[in-house]
């Protein structure tokens, strides 16, 4: 899964649990203390303070369910801190409570982790129950255990799901040649998963599969068939295209995807296999096939 | 009374006996079992069994051969020669059943016989499925013409490689004492197949006219490399007629020639690729596991023993027991694979030439020779080449039953066994 679990960018040096501050703004100062404790910030420590406590007088941050946010983002800056802060007294701004603080410092390079954490802070700030155990945490590390502990991945990129094309075809094992040739013609497509009565995939065929149907098996030991002109086996496959079945030429799935698996697995999968399509399964249904079509245009040409 | 050590021994080399007639087993896992348990039983040391029974002339031998038809192949040349038969038949098909069956036995005489079959099966299937008629009586033969024709000399059959180095029979003895009987061997096969088959091979003319429409030209990929492998080819044979002349193991001269002809087609060759595509590790595996089991026994002494009461019961009389051996072994290589039997024969007649004199033992070697070589035939199961060509046969569309097979096998094997039997007798003594 190419994401990253929220938790693992939390840093217990930069988690202050009990703070004595009344204020929103000595929170941040303080917060921003420890930033510089461990960092090499593209600002002086002052200016800093000065600027977050402009931002506050305008009201710059946002405040939901107790949880209040705001953040310093500059040009050319290549990291993201988040510095965290529970006062040990509930503090009221503009009647509304905060009882946790996210500071975040970031530069723009980081657009899309900037923003799932904001979707992810959101979260929290729905979630009652983890929020009470946040605020009550004993300390820095199990802030960060109870964060670990539910399911907050910051989704960085796209996944097999999100690419993958949803509007697929399948043939029954059961079909005949015929059936599949059709299918193949008419969806103009060389590759097609193939499932039971219940729609469960149970293998893959493609057109050279098909194609192969009127290709024995003795004809793979040659080293070339060049001296042949025609061959009558091939001729032959127009005769059991109605009696073979596509049981009798397809082959079990040499891999798959599941939605939420990362488009590198699929890259991965493509090159080791040296194939064109991938199926996703999810609970051994058919969901969808990524080809490396589909990672070209969406996302290298995306 | 026997000793812990031989109980020990005796056992592990039964049972994997026993578990080698089981066909459903692996039988390179058992003899490799079976091998280093030997070892672990401290029956037979490492350093012993590494150096002394595991015969490194033999599994290089076998690797040099790989690799040389591992080059030798991509050129076209043997897809070549059986087009070029099939041609030269003129498109009849009995004509080119005999043919066919003939070269099998040929290229069988200095191939490995799989590696024949393998080649010529497809191709006979596919001359048999473009005249229109069952392809059964080619891949039958041609599985039988590889096993009668891999006898001829020392580096057609594993069985001979084996004897070869362990007696120090050079490539010319195996010419000199085996080929003229095998060549007869193989003509009375061809004469039985003739009989057997020209009845039921007929065919419409413009099916024959489509077998002389191919183009065998075009199987040649590489022209210069083919004619390279056949100079190769011919000086490997040369060399191995010379070797005691040269004082040069085979095994030296066949992995000289793979290296030649390897660096001759340096660019189309990446050696970690070749070599895990073309040296079957597995017969590699089951030879050394074999090589240990046998060293186990040895070691054990009841080699030792079994050797002093074979003297004993055959009273000296090497002429007789040559004729048994033919048919003893002619007829347990039906059953099992040939290749555990001779090794196990090895060391036996090994002690035996020191009891009786080598030059009074020869016999026997030639006898075991030609038993398990051509008992092979007697069934389906007898031989690789016959399970091998039978598989790409049934793969292909064409199964052949056990007993298809069995019945011209048996026929075949009780003719090459009878003329072998009145050949040790008569030219030995």
């Amino acid at each position: 899964m190419e994401s990253m679990h929220f938790s693992k960018l939390l840093n217990e040096h930069q988690i202050q649990i009990n703070m004595t501050s009344t204020s929103l703004s000595e929170i941040c100062e303080e917060l921003i203390e420890n930033f510089y404790r461990q960092f090499e910030l593209p600002m002086s420590k002052q200016d800093m303070c000065f600027f977050i406590n402009k931002r506050l007088k305008e009201n710059n941050m946002i405040i939901i369910n107790d949880i209040c946010f705001c953040h310093i983002r500059f040009e050319n800056y290549d990291d993201l801190l988040i510095g965290i802060g529970i006062p040990a007294k509930v503090i009221n701004i503009e009647n509304q409570d905060v009882r946790i603080v996210f500071f975040v410092v970031t530069g723009y390079s980081h657009n899309s982790l900037y923003l799932h954490l904001l979707q992810t802070i959101a979260k929290i700030s729905k979630n009652d129950q983890l929020r009470e155990k946040l605020i009550h945490a004993k300390n820095a590390k199990d802030f960060i255990a109870t964060i670990s502990a539910s399911d907050f991945s910051l989704s960085k990129s796209l996944d097999v799901g999100d690419l993958m094309c949803k509007n697929v075809f399948f043939v029954n094992q059961d079909s005949s040649l015929r059936e599949l040739g059709n299918l193949f013609y008419e969806k103009n497509y060389g590759y097609c998963p193939v499932t039971d009565d219940n729609d469960n995939v149970i293998g893959e065929v493609t057109v050279l599969d098909l194609i192969l149907a009127g290709f024995p098996e003795y004809t793979k030991y040659f080293e070339t068939m060049n001296f042949l002109h025609s061959f009558e086996p091939l001729e032959r496959l127009l005769n059991v295209e109605s009696t073979l079945r596509v049981k009798d030429i397809m082959k079990k799935l040499e891999c798959k995807l599941k939605p939420r698996d990362a488009i590198i697995e699929s890259i991965f999968l493509m090159n080791r296999y040296k194939r064109r399509d991938i199926p996703v399964v999810e609970n051994n249904k058919i969901i969808g096939i990524i080809s490396f079509m589909d990672i070209f245009r969406k996302i290298i040409r995306g | 009374m026997l000793q812990l050590q031989e109980i020990i021994a005796l056992s592990v080399f039964v049972l994997c006996f026993i578990l080698f007639t089981n066909s459903k087993l692996n039988s390179v896992l058992v003899a490799l079992c079976g091998g280093f348990s030997m070892i672990v039983f401290h029956i037979i040391s490492q350093e012993k069994a590494f150096s002394e029974y595991v015969d490194w002339n033999v599994i290089f031998l076998l690797i040099g051969m790989m690799l040389m038809i591992g080059v030798i192949k991509t050129t076209g040349l043997f897809e070549y020669i059986a087009l070029r038969t099939a041609k030269i038949a003129k498109g009849e098909p009995v004509r080119i059943l005999i043919m066919l069956f003939l070269t099998t036995a040929f290229l069988s005489a200095f191939l490995d016989n799989v590696t024949t079959v393998i080649i010529i099966t497809p191709i006979s299937i596919l001359i048999a499925v473009e005249l229109g008629i069952s392809p059964l009586p080619f891949v039958i033969s041609q599985a039988i013409g590889s096993n009668i024709g891999g006898t001829a000399t020392l580096i057609g059959d594993p069985p001979n490689l084996m004897i070869g180095s362990a007696a120090h029979l050079s490539f010319l003895d195996f010419v000199y004492n085996l080929t003229p009987v095998i060549i007869i061997e193989v003509l009375v096969g061809a004469l039985f197949f003739y009989i057997f088959f020209r009845k039921r091979l007929v065919v419409q003319n413009w099916r024959k006219a489509k077998i002389l429409e191919f183009d065998e030209k075009q199987q040649i990929t590489d022209k210069g490399l083919m004619i390279f492998s056949i100079v190769i080819l011919v000086l490997f044979v040369v060399f191995l007629f010379f070797q005691d002349y040269f004082k040069i193991h085979a095994a030296t001269v066949a992995i000289a020639c793979a290296l030649i002809l390897m660096i001759r087609n340096r660019k189309n060759i990446h050696t970690e690729e070749f070599f895990k595509n073309e040296i079957e590790w597995d017969s590699i595996f089951f030879f050394i596991g074999l090589f240990i089991l046998v060293g186990g026994v040895d070691q054990a002494g009841i080699i030792d023993k079994i050797s002093n009461w074979l003297i004993a019961l055959t009273n000296g009389n090497i002429r007789a027991t040559s004729v048994i051996f033919v048919w003893g072994f002619g007829i347990a290589s039906g059953i099992i694979n040939n290749i555990p039997f001779v090794a196990t024969m090895i060391p036996l007649l090994n002690k035996m030439s020191i009891a009786l004199g080598a030059q009074n033992v020869l016999p026997l070697w030639w006898s075991l020779a030609l038993g398990s070589c051509l008992g092979g035939n007697g069934t389906l199961i007898g031989a690789s080449a016959n399970i091998i060509s039978a598989g790409i046969s049934k793969k292909s569309g064409f199964p052949i039953s056990f007993w298809t097979f069995t019945k011209y096998g048996m026929i075949i094997t009780i003719i090459n066994l009878a003329i072998s039997s009145v050949y040790v007798y008569f030219r030995y003594f």
